[in-house]
């Protein structure tokens, strides 16, 4: 055998040990994962996420029927991870598994991919899980929007139903029903009376729009506990009236929200029925610390007629943070009004994490002022800043000249490319000439 | 300040001063929920119980089953129930024989049947005219009566308008109609004269009387009369509310006061995200609005008004140019106008085939048209007293101005693009510098041209930056648009005129290819076993806009 030859036949022995060997570990880690000791059970599941290893697929598929409840549910999730038709065969086989669990995530899944037959054993099977599944049972069923499933859901809502269940069901049954029913909302009427806060409180948000008496009451406890709104605000309905007293409360928590995220969930719901208290409630928080929540009432104000005028933007333009300046020039942008363009370009000129958003801001002008500073763009140290700047350059040419065609691919520029030379040269070749066209 | 614009201001001055005839702003009320009209019909003009007979008559359709009418009604019989104490109320469902339920005082029999007037929501086209006529003549007992009328899709089945107003009138009924909003001198119907309709009705959805905005023009794609909102009902709806001392509710779905730049085509300066700058000036809206007074009060009226006169000419000579698809419909001898047949236009017949010198040569000569009678429209506006005129007919004829220079704009660059850019594109040595790659590929042979539009949500100034065919002659015309578009927006901008104006567009002009027809099966036609019966008209789908609605002074709502 020659040294060629020789190298080539350990080489192909060390990836064939290897693959043996990833093998091994993957079956072994499955076989972890059923342990009856948490923390090996822990460590199993966290190297399997990591790995996401297809091998795993039917290794889980055969395990999973063994397994206690709590290995179950990892095992679960981590056939979530895969594509669904590499699992389709493993969750058929436990649809009609003997665990509950399993029969229901697997009825599930299938019932959100299509398969309209697996609805009324699932909703069988949630009707006839025991007490102590019913929360993770709840996890399964986001998406399913079946009146039987949901009916059975409902029959979650007893007395003595924990806060996970209680408030578990009462969100899926809100998400899953166009307007909460009626047997919903005497079921979500039953739970008033639960010894649970928060489970009192998510009941009364969903029959706060029926109720002037319960949304005042809502009101009322979360002026006392504002942490409580956050949890049950989704609840909320938007497509029908809520008193205005609890539109009030809202707002008047909404000003002080803790992030952007609820800001603009506070927002949302308020902007139909009540638009003076979303801009009420959207100026005050513009006087934020945190500069994401800053950001977000600018932007939800920049969408509401008569949030914010001109004036206020312009101001805004010559102080405040990169990033409330950049909102400020595409919020008057949209209104038509190009003031903010000269400052945008300015900033994208400014070192600073800003530039992305910049070349972002930049691409929604469509004037040819913005061209030169996005191919300057397209040469910045930021990966993200390039992709802006070719993103937005692309927009851009594609609508100042609508009587051309175009094919970037042809550019030679890759945003991500280590060598940029060549394609920027042949991107700012077209637009010289482009413009020397437009002198003739 | 331009003359258009002292014009239009001093015409709405003078007339408030001299008084005027009813409008439908006289009729119609700010608002575009259900609940609002339900709350003020039902509870009454006092705090007091008062003997009335209202009879609900509900057009049954899929957008009055997706508003919630049934909650709207539950909740207004609710917040009411004191003053209804004494009120009887009725259910009638337009299409069917005599009430669902007879005028009552057991209002939870109204509510509870509701649901079931409305569970058959279909398409068809209702004669809602004929209905109101039944059910105002089966009213009978003491106090007012008053027929409340839900129709969100019928009003524009027209069947004897006046006639029904007689009759409400001798029967004393008051109408109050509950209605979705008109698009502004609505010409859908006008363009498609051969629809099918209910026995004995016509089709008219105009706010006005009389379709009083040219439509049809050249390069535009879809009609600016078909979407952009009006303000106010159907004619036939405000004129019965205005005959009888009733109002109209407009009703819109929050889905259908959204903003959309470009209802046809696409907009080339955002991505869906304007936020046109400020609502509609419901004052000047009000103004704006079309007369309430009958047809033939109407054409009267507008016989002897200089701008509608002025405008129906420009209207004539711009149809007979080619520039526009629609006839006025309107003969003006004297100082009358009386209706007129819909007569032919010019075909001007630009995008068949691939003779572009040829399209290029009769492009550019209907430009020349549309700037001469551009020109004697301004001639003739400019000697306009603001005295003699209605400010709606004022803004019409500034409108149809602004659209001969559009039309001409787009002529112009039609010409350019057949000369500079159409043949350019086949030919084999185009040096071209990526990334730009030819439009088209290979050997086919276009066998048309094809249009798409540039809406002018923005404004025409952003096209100056814009790489369009024509070079400086096109920039010249677009600078001219823009001096009239400007001085049009400054002062219609907030009103359903403005709203109007922006949804035309730029025209975009692209060769089109013959394509594969797909294989069709063979139809084996048979005979029918029996005389196919009549059925009612089924309605075509058509995309509805609205406007805000907000009270009066400028609104925190916005446009389309």
């Amino acid at each position: 055998m020659t040294n060629a030859a020789r190298c080539a036949a350990i080489a192909l022995f060390a990836c064939f040990g290897t693959a043996v060997a990833c093998a091994q570990d993957t079956a072994a880690l499955v076989a972890q994962l059923g342990s009856d000791e948490p923390e090996a059970r822990s460590a199993a599941y966290s190297q399997l996420l990591q790995q996401h290893d297809a091998a795993a697929i039917p290794l889980l598929g055969k395990a999973l029927p063994k397994f206690t409840a709590e290995a179950q549910r990892l095992g679960l999730v981590l056939l979530q991870q895969q594509p669904l038709d590499a699992v389709r065969g493993v969750y058929a086989k436990l649809a009609t598994d003997d665990a509950p669990m399993l029969r229901i995530a697997a009825l599930a899944v299938l019932a959100r991919a299509g398969e309209q037959e697996r609805l009324q054993p699932l909703a069988k099977a949630v009707a006839a899980a025991p007490a102590p599944l019913r929360r993770h049972v709840l996890d399964q069923l986001y998406g399913i929007q079946d009146a039987a499933v949901l009916a059975a859901v409902r029959g979650y809502l007893t007395a003595d139903a924990s806060r996970a269940v209680a408030t578990g069901a009462l969100s899926l049954l809100v998400r899953g029903e166009a307007e909460p029913s009626a047997e919903t909302l005497a079921a979500a009427r039953g739970l008033l009376a639960a010894a649970d806060g928060e489970t009192r409180t998510t009941a009364m948000a969903v029959l706060a729009a029926g109720d002037a008496a319960i949304a005042a009451e809502f009101a009322q406890q979360v002026r006392k506990q504002p942490a409580s709104l956050w949890n049950v605000l989704p609840m909320l309905p938007r497509t029908r009236p809520l008193p205005r007293a609890l539109l009030e409360a809202i707002a008047e928590l909404g000003a002080a929200a803790p992030n952007r995220h609820q800001l603009t969930e506070a927002s949302d719901l308020l902007r139909g029925p009540a638009p003076d208290l979303a801009i009420a409630m959207l100026r005050s928080a513009l006087g934020a610390k945190d500069a994401e929540v800053q950001k977000g009432a600018l932007d939800a104000l920049s969408a509401l007629p008569g949030g914010l005028d001109d004036k206020a933007l312009r101001t805004m333009l010559g102080s405040g943070t990169a990033d409330l300046q950049l909102v400020a020039a595409a919020s008057l942008r949209r209104r038509d009004d190009p003031s903010g363009l000269v400052r945008v370009v300015a900033l994208a000129q400014l070192p600073g994490a800003h530039r992305a958003e910049a070349a972002r801001v930049l691409g929604g002008f469509r004037s040819r002022e913005v061209v030169p500073p996005l191919l300057q763009l397209l040469d910045d140290g930021d990966a993200g800043v390039r992709v802006a700047a070719w993103q937005s350059l692309g927009t851009v040419w594609r609508d100042l000249f609508p009587y051309r065609r175009f094919d970037f691919a042809t550019a030679g520029y890759d945003p991500n490319g280590a060598d940029r030379t060549g394609g920027l040269a042949t991107l700012r070749r077209w637009w010289d000439a482009a413009q020397a066209g437009r002198a003739k | 300040m331009s003359l258009p614009r002292l014009a239009a201001t001093a015409a709405l001055l003078t007339f408030v001063a001299l008084g005027q005839q009813p409008t439908a702003a006289s009729v119609t009320e700010p608002g575009r929920t259900l609940l609002r009209p339900l709350d003020v019909v039902l509870g009454g003009p006092t705090s007091e119980p008062q003997v009335r007979t209202v009879m609900v008559v509900v057009a049954a359709s899929p957008a009055l089953a997706a508003a919630g009418f049934v909650d709207a009604f539950a909740q207004a019989l609710r917040q009411n129930a004191p003053t209804l104490s004494r009120t009887k109320l009725g259910l009638w469902v337009v299409g069917q024989k005599g009430p669902l339920v007879a005028p009552t005082l057991d209002h939870a029999q109204v509510a509870a049947r509701l649901p079931e007037g409305l569970t058959q929501p279909n398409g068809e086209f209702q004669n809602v005219y004929a209905d109101l006529r039944a059910a105002a003549a089966s009213l009978a007992g003491e106090g007012e009566h008053i027929v409340l009328l839900v129709a969100l899709d019928d009003g524009d089945v027209e069947d004897d308008v006046e006639k029904t107003i007689a009759l409400l009138a001798k029967e004393h009924v008051r109408t109050e109609v509950v209605t979705g909003e008109a698009t502004l001198a609505d010409s859908y119907w006008a363009a498609r004269p051969f629809q099918e309709k209910p026995r004995g009705t016509s089709l008219s959805s105009a706010d006005g009387a009389v379709v009083d905005l040219p439509w049809g023009w050249l390069f535009q794609i879809g009609s600016a009369n078909e979407t952009a909102p009006a303000g106010f009902a159907v004619w036939g709806l405000s004129r019965l509310a205005a005959a009888t001392g009733g109002r109209v509710y407009l009703y819109a779905s929050d889905a259908q006061t959204k903003h959309e730049c470009a209802p046809f085509g696409r907009c080339l300066f955002c991505d869906g995200d304007h936020v046109p700058q400020q609502g509609w000036d419901t004052t000047k809206v009000a103004m704006l609005a079309p007369l309430a007074t009958s047809r033939e009060a109407t054409f009267a009226t507008l016989g002897g008004d200089p701008a509608f006169r002025a405008m129906t000419t420009a209207w004539r000579a711009a149809g007979e140019a080619g520039l526009l698809q629609s006839s006025a419909g309107i003969k003006l001898s004297g100082t009358s106008a009386a209706p007129d047949r819909q007569r032919p236009t010019r075909e001007l017949d630009l995008t068949e085939g691939a003779s572009f010198e040829r399209h290029a040569k009769r492009a550019l000569e209907a430009a020349g048209k549309a700037q001469q009678i551009g020109d004697e429209l301004e001639k003739s506006l400019a000697k306009v007293d603001a005295a003699n005129t209605q400010p709606r007919a004022l803004a019409a004829a500034h409108y149809t101005r602004v659209l001969l220079q559009l039309t001409r704009t787009n002529l112009v660059q039609f010409a350019a693009w057949c000369r500079e850019i159409a043949p350019a594109q086949f030919d084999g040595d185009q040096a071209l510098l990526p990334p730009e790659v030819p439009i088209v590929d290979g050997e086919q042979r276009p066998v048309g041209i094809g249009v798409s539009s540039f809406c002018l949500c923005h404004g025409v100034r952003p096209f100056l930056d814009v790489e369009l065919p024509g070079g400086d002659a096109m920039r010249a015309e677009l600078t001219k648009l823009e001096a009239l578009f400007t001085a049009f927006e400054a002062e219609y901008g907030q009103t359903q005129f403005g709203t109007a104006l922006r949804q035309n567009g730029i025209a975009e002009f692209w060769l089109s290819f013959p394509g594969t027809p797909p294989k069709l099966p063979r139809k084996r036609q048979k005979s029918a076993p029996e005389t196919p019966t009549t059925i009612t008209p089924r309605r075509p789908p058509r995309a509805g806009g609205s406007s805000t609605g907000g009270t009066s002074g400028p609104t925190t709502g916005g446009p389309r």
